[in-house]
């Protein structure tokens, strides 16, 4: 997709109301009922159900948590749709959550989970199913619902973001979507706050190189057009975390070192911020001017 | 037995303050000011200073043992979920003996008299998965009423009174010993709009009174002004108050944390407190964080009641924390004691760095993520530098 209708897409968002899902009926799978009422979660309140971690979730987009529990006798699962904005933030939640992605059988959607919990990314919906006490034969229930919730939901278009991200020498599977500084925080320290002036809107892409043995990160922040990449830049530079030391700078890029004596460069070209970091020399960066 | 002075990735870390020790020279003469630049130069106030000025006792922290950390491990403590009770409580005796390097009798004495009313301070976020384990909590108390502490002076005690019965802390598994939330919160009432059972007609949160308006850690930053805040937080101002269990009630304080993560860093001995011995703290997460967990400690509330922290790494979750996330929690069969919180949250991070890097997880090791324990080295609360901890590894 163009990236301007990406934009436009994100903006549409904004001004559309949460769309509810309908969670499965008791009966879904033998045996099993809803156990008590749906809840339903607004950005407000989402620390209400995940206090110390609503932040990322709100940082990337969170419409709508809508929570339902299903039990038989004593054993329980719970079912979590967390509907997001968009696609792209659906999936930036679902690769920070998953960690490596463990596949179940017969799961129409990328999913990753086992025993106690099962991740789904579906359209612009992260999905989480838990199972409490960890009871195998819960395993196939989980699916069950997965599967249902999962043929409920329209189709949106793929998200082709991480593709911006370069091919060559990229480490895969390590490619990573932000939006703001609770998503940058466990790649790099850039700087306090919204450092890279994504403003909740724009999306960052990140993922891991390796050329020669030699291991680095690159992290690439799309902004609408040239003077707002610009302007970030600008913030960055004013900004830098003071654990950084600026060696060479220019109107458009600066190279700095780290605390762990490590090498970072900075280069805004057309729309975007194209960071490298953790390289272990200064010379011949591997990003193109 | 051996000893360890540091872990791998914290000597890296070591070294890399001779980067940054000229700027923290310059810092150290005012504690808030040195506060200040740990968190960024817009770290806003708190009234640290003044809590600085308060005398602080002899055995207050750092407490008896500045700077040992015991660690136990044991690949038979569990499997899965099944915790083996007669391994912990095992485990639990050698470390606390090898931290006096007495009996368990004798180790009592050091921290105890028979008058205390000993608090015990659990994690039962994630009941079940990742919380405080019951057989940790029965080897403590079973060690408290041997050593002759009557069962009406134990206190097992959270923030929230609903999750310490989720995670199974209830006068059934424990009788004769209170089972307290500093507050109750109401988790229905955002969906049902009945705030009956949390909310006075006049307005205020029925937990209020739980909370010592004397004693309190002020932050220039306020709370939103909406019910579910409220509902969770009990105040929404500048101020949080500590409980009045706290406060007035235990004289000795026992904190069993859980071995997990939040985001980079940790949420074990230090948050546990840290977050779970006032109210009105969610305001303070992004401007504060981790220094939270420091200043918190620096009350002589805390400071000079935590004889002993547990960290109960039977358990542990190494990503998705400090909420429950079964698929990075594994089994660590491990248990550390330490008095000192600070030097056991040093070697605990290390350990964690450790694991998420073997695990595949992102690491970003910025020092930010351990600033506020070389804030508290600095306010001689505890030791964070790895060079003076004595690890001992059974």
């Amino acid at each position: 997709m163009p990236f301007f209708l990406v934009l436009l897409a994100v903006a549409a968002g904004l001004f559309n109301p949460p769309a509810s899902v309908t969670c499965p009926e008791s009966g879904f799978y033998p045996g099993w009922d809803q156990s008590g009422n749906v809840q339903r979660f607004v950005p407000e309140t989402l620390f209400n159900h995940i206090n110390g971690g609503a932040e990322l979730f709100n940082e990337f987009g969170f419409r709508e948590l809508t929570l339902q529990r299903y039990a038989r006798k004593d054993t329980e699962i719970a079912l979590e749709v967390y509907e997001m904005d968009r696609p792209e933030s659906a999936l930036g939640v679902y690769l920070m959550k998953s960690g490596r992605e463990t596949k179940q059988t017969g799961i129409p959607a990328r999913h990753s989970g086992g025993l106690y919990q099962l991740m789904i990314v579906h359209s612009r919906y992260y999905i989480q199913i838990h199972n409490f006490s960890g009871d195998s034969a819960a395993v196939q229930v989980m699916k069950e619902l997965a599967v249902r919730l999962i043929h409920s939901i329209p189709v949106d278009p793929g998200v082709d973001l991480l593709e911006r991200l370069p091919r060559e020498n990229r480490v895969p599977g390590s490619q990573w979507i932000f939006r703001g500084p609770y998503g940058l925080q466990p790649v790099f320290t850039l700087g306090d706050g919204d450092i890279l002036s994504q403003k909740g809107e724009y999306y960052g892409v990140t993922g891991d190189y390796e050329k020669e043995g030699e291991l680095y990160t690159r992290i690439v922040v799309f902004y609408p057009n040239e003077s707002t990449a610009y302007s970030a830049f600008q913030y960055l530079s004013d900004n830098l975390d003071p654990f950084l030391t600026v060696l060479e700078s220019g109107p458009d890029f600066m190279v700095f070192q780290d605390y762990e004596s490590l090498y970072g460069r900075v280069h805004t070209k057309n729309s975007t911020l194209d960071i490298v970091v953790r390289l272990k020399e200064k010379t011949d960066p591997p990003i193109g001017r | 037995m051996k000893r360890e002075n540091a872990i791998h990735g914290f000597e890296k870390k070591i070294k890399r303050r001779d980067f940054i020790k000229g700027s923290a020279a310059v810092l150290l003469g005012t504690p808030a000011l040195w506060a200040q630049t740990a968190s960024g130069s817009n770290r806003i106030k708190t009234n640290i200073d003044h809590v600085l000025k308060i005398p602080k006792p002899s055995r207050a922290l750092p407490g008896l043992f500045p700077g040992r950390v015991v660690q136990m491990h044991n690949a038979e403590c569990s499997s899965g979920q099944n915790v083996r009770s007669e391994i912990v409580r095992e485990m639990f005796r050698k470390t606390v003996m090898t931290l006096t390097d007495s009996n368990m009798k004798n180790s009592f004495k050091r921290f105890f008299s028979r008058k205390d009313v000993v608090g015990i301070k659990v994690n039962p976020v994630g009941a079940g998965l990742i919380s405080t384990r019951l057989e940790v909590v029965d080897a403590l108390v079973d060690w408290l009423v041997e050593c002759g502490l009557q069962r009406n002076q134990i206190v097992i005690w959270d923030r929230f009174d609903f999750m310490l019965k989720e995670a199974g802390f209830t006068e059934e598994r424990y009788p004769g010993i209170a089972i307290e939330g500093l507050q109750t919160m109401d988790v229905q009432a955002l969906q049902s709009q009945d705030h009956s059972r949390w909310l006075t007609p006049d307005g205020h949160h029925v937990s209020e009174d739980q909370f010592d308006r004397n004693v309190y850690y002020w932050a220039d930053v306020e709370g939103p002004e909406d019910p579910a805040y409220l509902n969770q937080h009990v105040f929404r101002g500048k101020y949080s108050y500590f409980g009045k269990l706290i406060t007035q009630r235990l004289t000795r304080i026992i904190n069993v944390a859980v071995f997990k993560n939040t985001g980079n860093g940790i949420s074990m001995a230090t948050k546990n407190l840290g977050y779970g011995s006032i109210c009105n703290t969610n305001r303070l997460h992004q401007p504060l964080f981790f220094d939270v967990c420091t200043e918190v400690l620096a009350f002589p509330a805390i400071r000079d009641k935590l004889v002993l922290n547990i960290t109960d790494g039977i358990i542990a979750q190494y990503e998705g924390g400090p909420g429950p996330n079964a698929n990075f929690t594994y089994n660590h069969n491990t248990l550390y004691a330490a008095t000192d919180p600070f030097a056991l949250d040093s070697i605990c991070h290390a350990q964690m760095v450790e694991k998420r890097r073997s695990m595949g997880i992102r690491v970003n090791e910025h020092p930010r993520f351990t600033e506020y324990l070389r804030y508290a080295e600095r306010l001689n609360l505890g030791i964070a530098d790895p060079g003076k901890i004595d690890h001992i590894v059974i």
